[in-house]
């Protein structure tokens, strides 16, 4: 029996010191084993290669040859930014401590439609309200008809339930409209985007669908599983909402338009938003970068439209040049009518 | 958390439930509680998330309800672990948190008196769940892992005396072979966006079970441990564990090893 003992006690510590064995080696660091790691990547669990039309082998034939470990870490930096350019996609980026690319052209190629200056100076004025991160001011659009107006500029600001709760049951009586202002709303949390529409919602609507990437081929997706947005908070907010938006919309604020869109006393004004419907995942790479790209795909409930190239508003306005040179939002202001005549 | 460590060392001293002379057999049978905490070093290779291999040393705390009878014992487990983790080039760039409980039924087998030794045949059942978050993004950046298995197992135990008082070396290896997993594909939300209807990955996450197979899944773990019966028939354990878990779902492996050191407090409950 006590043989018994020593031979367990000798292959558990066998095993134990053993342990490292078992696991799979890393890779190592050098220029071409760092391409080949995002290459297949990328490869298995990027979203959107059909959906953008992007033939990807092409590309890895394309920079296998111009890769070498011989390059210098910036020159291979700017290589792989290169080539994950190609996905033209706002949620993919390469950081390393001396720079972090992007692909922006997805607003950089629209007009701004939103001019922050004037938003500050002619319309929240001095004397706004700063209740957590929105910026609030009240406005009488006609005789004893008020709209609150909120700026939410980033959706990485963490939004409390009561903040929100705060802000319905100060307004809900009291206002004819909400104007809640995204432009310029890069994204963040999208538990937030939809904590917050949670409060516009009277009964449950499925809005979305979302699709992960579930395996190495190209299309290999899982089924699609439903968002089903439910009324949130202890009040909701059911007078008309205008959601003013542009092509700097992305992200976890896409989300919020497509939630709020769904919604029947929701209008959505201003430009297109700029998408990214795919929720990023991150990695990490032997020389310490870090990179992250697309692997979900996010489609519009009601008719299967894929919000990745952006949401089209109600109802499209631009910033008029002759607008914007007296100080006026052609946008806000765009707003301000819409509610007024729905109000009426 | 000072008040219960003071509540649990005075009943630790002050509790005897029963003054009969404590003979090895006594000491064996009945009811006991193990509380304990220690350290955990946990090794790992998610390759859902990252090329690289992590190490974590974590606060582990653990609780054992044991049941011994003349020719049985049941074990209740349960185990915690939470902390951060770094890698060779970046440190604390993950968080891991990890939780264990497993059910142990084992028959005496062989049993040579004379040397105290008790050789046990049994059956576990286990349930863990580990999420590693990565680099404490906002969206998408919790690596799940979760698991439902069964499978045989053994334990030795040695009671013997040594000046006068009464020891218990024990050990047991566990090799779980079926059950079920989940191990998404995708990286997740947090469990609260799921509890809160925020995110719809959780049916996405459940549709992503598998049975456990040798092809797909392997994991053994073994724990030794010296327990030392105080005259108050409490006693004091040292135990070290050891956690291995590997799956290989299609593109997305992880590969896990845990190594536990606890010191605990025995209390005979009955």
């Amino acid at each position: 029996m006590k043989i018994s003992l020593l031979i367990t006690f000798a292959l558990v510590l066998t095993l134990t010191s053993c342990e490292k064995l078992l696991f799979e080696p890393e890779i190592e660091n050098n220029n071409q084993a760092i391409f080949e790691e995002i290459w297949n990547e990328v490869d298995q669990k990027y979203s959107f290669f059909e959906f953008k039309g992007i033939d990807w082998d092409s590309v890895y034939s394309v920079y296998d040859r111009r890769v070498n470990n011989q390059l210098g870490t910036i020159e291979f930096f700017d290589l792989m930014a290169e080539m994950l350019f190609v996905l033209e996609d706002g949620h993919v980026n390469i950081s390393a401590g001396f720079d972090r690319s992007r692909n922006w052209e997805w607003f950089l190629n629209d007009p701004p439609n939103a001019n922050q200056n004037i938003i500050e100076r002619n319309y929240l004025g001095r004397d706004y309200r700063q209740i957590g991160p929105f910026r609030m001011q009240v406005f009488e659009i006609a005789a004893d008809q008020n709209v609150v107006y909120l700026q939410y500029t980033s959706f990485a600001s963490v939004i409390s339930d009561s903040i929100i709760d705060f802000i319905v049951r100060s307004f809900k009586d009291n206002t004819i409209g909400m104007i809640i202002d995204i432009r310029d709303n890069g994204g963040g949390r999208v538990n937030g985007s939809r904590t917050l529409a949670s409060r516009f919602c009277v009964e449950p609507i499925t809005v979305s669908q979302r699709v992960y990437k579930a395996g190495p081929g190209r299309n290999d997706f899982s089924d699609p599983h439903d968002f089903v947005l439910e009324p949130g908070g202890e009040n909701q907010y059911t007078n008309p909402v205008v959601v003013l938006t542009n092509r700097r919309v992305y992200s976890a604020a896409n989300d919020f338009v497509l939630n709020m869109q769904a919604l029947p006393q929701v209008t959505v004004i201003g430009d297109r938003t700029g998408g990214g419907g795919g929720l990023p995942i991150s990695s990490e790479l032997p020389n310490g970068w870090v990179y992250r790209f697309s692997s979900t795909q996010s489609l519009r409930y009601r008719d299967g439209f894929n919000v990745e190239a952006g949401i089209d508003p109600d109802i499209k306005v631009d910033l008029l040049p002759e607008d914007e040179a007296q100080g006026v939002d052609t946008i806000i202001e765009t707003a301000f009518v819409f509610l007024r005549n729905v109000g009426q | 958390m000072t008040r219960l460590a003071l509540f649990l060392l005075v009943s630790f001293f002050a509790w005897d439930v029963n003054a009969q002379l404590s003979t090895q057999d006594s000491l064996r049978q009945g009811w006991l509680l193990t509380i304990g905490a220690g350290g955990n070093i946990t090794n790992w290779a998610d390759r859902g998330m990252s090329p690289l291999n992590y190490s974590a040393t974590m606060p582990a705390i653990t609780s054992d309800l044991y049941y011994g009878r003349k020719k049985a014992v049941h074990q209740l487990q349960f185990m915690g672990v939470q902390g951060q983790s770094s890698s060779s080039i970046n440190t604390r760039t993950n968080t891991l948190y990890f939780h264990m409980i497993q059910n142990n039924l084992w028959k005496l087998r062989d049993q040579k008196s004379g040397y105290g030794i008790m050789h046990y045949l049994g059956f576990h059942a286990m349930t863990s769940y580990a999420d590693h978050q990565h680099l404490q993004y906002t969206n998408n950046t919790h690596h799940y892992d979760f698991s439902l298995l069964a499978g045989p197992s053994y334990r030795v135990d040695w009671d013997f005396s040594f000046f006068q008082q009464n020891f218990r070396l024990a050990t047991t290896a566990l090799l779980p072979l079926s059950g079920v997993f989940i191990r998404p594909a995708f990286a997740s939300s947090s469990l609260p966006a799921f509890i809160n209807n925020q995110d719809e990955g959780f049916s996405a996450y459940l549709n992503s079970m598998q049975w456990a197979r040798p092809s797909n899944h392997f994991r053994f773990q073994s724990e030794w441990s010296i327990e030392w019966f105080l005259p108050s028939r409490n006693g004091l354990q040292l135990r070290y564990l050891w956690d291995y878990r590997g799956y290989q779902p299609e593109f997305r492996g992880l590969q896990v090893g845990m190594h536990t050191l606890d010191l605990a407090l025995i209390y005979r409950i009955k």
